[in-house]
C-alpha cells in the first residue's frame, strides 16, 4: 500500500493531470458536502428568542450566561464550522437580530450574514474583539442592548 | 538473490520521474541488493519519504509506503515505529528534506535513538523544485539562488547526526556502488538511530550550472573529493579545499534503543 499527500489516481499513485486533480478534488468536497447533516452539530438555547447570538468555543460560553438569565436571548453553538448546515442555521435565525461574537475580525460572521440574506434575518452584526483577552458577558450585553 | 527484483518493485509505475543521469537509480537498486541479500520479509519492511526527488522513492518499491509533508518524514516514521515496534521503517529524503526543512527533526530523533534507519541523498540541491540553494551546497557553487557562487558554509549533515547522539553513522557514494550495497546491508543490521549520507550525482539541476552537465563528470568529481581512510582526508582537503567527504563508517555506538 502506498500512502501519498500528492494529487493521486484511483490506483492511490501521484499523478501529474489536471483531469485526475480535479476529479480528486470534486469527489472530496463531495464526499463531505453529502454528509452535512450527518457531520453538523450545534446546541441551540431558547430557540423561541428573537434575537440570536451564534457563537462558537470559549465565546459561546460567555453568551451561555446570558442566555441562562434571559429568555428573550437565543444561542446556536456551533460544534462544527465545517460542514454547515445552511439550511438549519437559516431556519433558526430566520425573522431575527442574529450577533456574531469573534475574537478575530469576523470569519464566521460573513458566512452567517450570507445564511442570514437567503433566509431572512433581520440583521446580523459582528461584534469582533482583537488582542486575546476572552469577551465577557457585559460586552455581549452591550452589543446586543439596542434589540432588546 | 532471494528477494527476485518483480517483487521488490512496483514495475506497473514505470518509466519513474527522474532525470536521466540520476543517482536515485543506482541507491534504488544497491537498496534492492541489500535487502535481497539479507533476505528480509517484505511485509514487515515500511519506507517513508517527503517531499523531493528522493521522496519519490517509496513510492516505486513494492513495499508499504507513505509520502508525507516536507521535512516531515522522520515524525511520521517515529510514529510508525511507536505503533507497531516489529516493522523495520526506513525514511528517505534528499538533503532539503532531511537537513534543510526537516533538520530538527533529525537532531532530536537521533538524541532520543529512536530505532530507525535514515537514508539522506546528498545532491548538494533542492533539485525537485529547479535546483535552489540547499544546507549542504558547497561554497562557491553556482544554484538558482546563488547566481555568482555560493557565499556559506554547509552542513555536514553525517558528524551533526553523530554529535546528537545516533548509533550508526556512515556516509557513502554512488561513484561507489559496491560500497553502498554494503553499507546499505550494515544500516539494515544495525539498531537504534541510524543515518545513512548517500552523496550522489544531479547533472541537471546541479552539475549544469557548475560545469559537470554529463553526469559521469559529477561521478568523477565526487571520486575526486571522497576517500574511505581518515588519514588522507586532510591531505586532500589541502590539495583540493572545499568540500571533501569521508567515506565509510564515521560512529558506531550501542546505546539502547526507544521502542
Amino acid at each position: 500500500m502506498h500512502v501519498t499527500g500528492l494529487s493521486h489516481s484511483e490506483a492511490g499513485y501521484p499523478v501529474e493531470s489536471a483531469y485526475e486533480h480535479s476529479k480528486l478534488i470534486h469527489r472530496l468536497f463531495e464526499k463531505i458536502r453529502r454528509r452535512t447533516k450527518e457531520l453538523f452539530d450545534c446546541e441551540v438555547i431558547n430557540e423561541d428568542a428573537k434575537i440570536k447570538i451564534v457563537s462558537y468555543g470559549s465565546v459561546s460560553r460567555s453568551a451561555k450566561l446570558i442566555t441562562e438569565n434571559d429568555k428573550k436571548v437565543g444561542l446556536i453553538r456551533l460544534k462544527t464550522l465545517h460542514p454547515i448546515d445552511e439550511e438549519m442555521i437559516g431556519s433558526l435565525i430566520q425573522d431575527s437580530y442574529v450577533l456574531v461574537p469573534e475574537m478575530n475580525m469576523g470569519q464566521m460572521f460573513y458566512d452567517i450574514k450570507r445564511i442570514g440574506l437567503e433566509y431572512g434575518a433581520k440583521e446580523v452584526k459582528l461584534y469582533s474583539k482583537i488582542g486575546g483577552d476572552p469577551i465577557y458577558p457585559h460586552e455581549i450585553v452591550e452589543a446586543i442592548r439596542p434589540w432588546l | 538473490m532471494v528477494v527476485k527484483r518483480e517483487d521488490f518493485f512496483r514495475f506497473e509505475r514505470w518509466p519513474h520521474m527522474f532525470c536521466p543521469g540520476c543517482g536515485l537509480g543506482t541507491i534504488m537498486n544497491a537498496l534492492y541488493f541489500a535487502v535481497s541479500e539479507l533476505d528480509l520479509d517484505l511485509d514487515k519492511l515500511v519506507m517513508v519519504g517527503g517531499i523531493g526527488c528522493t521522496g519519490r522513492i517509496p513510492g516505486y518499491l513494492n513495499i508499504d509506503s507513505m509520502h508525507v509533508t516536507h521535512g516531515r518524514a522522520i515524525p511520521v516514521a517515529i510514529g510508525l515505529k511507536l505503533a507497531n515496534p516489529e516493522l523495520e521503517v526506513i525514511v528517505i529524503g534528499g538533503d532539503g528534506d532531511i537537513a534543510g526543512i526537516g533538520g530538527n527533526h533529525l537532531i532530536h530523533a537521533a538524541r532520543r535513538n529512536v530505532d530507525i534507519k535514515v537514508i539522506q541523498v546528498t545532491n548538494f540541491n533542492y533539485a525537485l523544485t529547479g535546483g535552489q540553494l540547499a544546507p549542504t551546497t558547497p561554497p562557491g557553487a553556482i544554484t538558482t539562488t546563488t547566481p555568482f557562487g555560493n557565499q556559506e558554509y554547509f552542513f555536514d549533515t553525517a558528524e551533526l547526526v553523530a554529535a546528537a547522539g545516533a548509533n550508526w553513522v556512515a556516509r557513502y557514494s554512488t561513484h561507489d556502488p559496491k560500497g553502498l550495497i554494503a553499507g546499505f546491508k550494515k544500516m539494515l543490521t544495525h539498531r537504534g538511530f541510524v543515518f545513512v549520507e548517500v552523496l550522489s550525482q544531479c547533472p541537471v539541476q546541479f552539475g549544469r550550472r557548475n560545469r559537470m552537465r554529463n553526469p559521469t563528470e559529477v561521478l568523477e568529481w565526487l571520486k575526486s573529493r571522497t576517500t574511505y581512510d581518515k588519514k588522507k582526508l586532510n591531505e586532500l582537503k589541502e590539495k583540493l579545499g572545499e568540500p571533501v567527504f569521508l567515506l565509510g563508517e564515521i560512529i558506531n555506538r550501542n546505546r539502547k534503543p526507544i521502542p
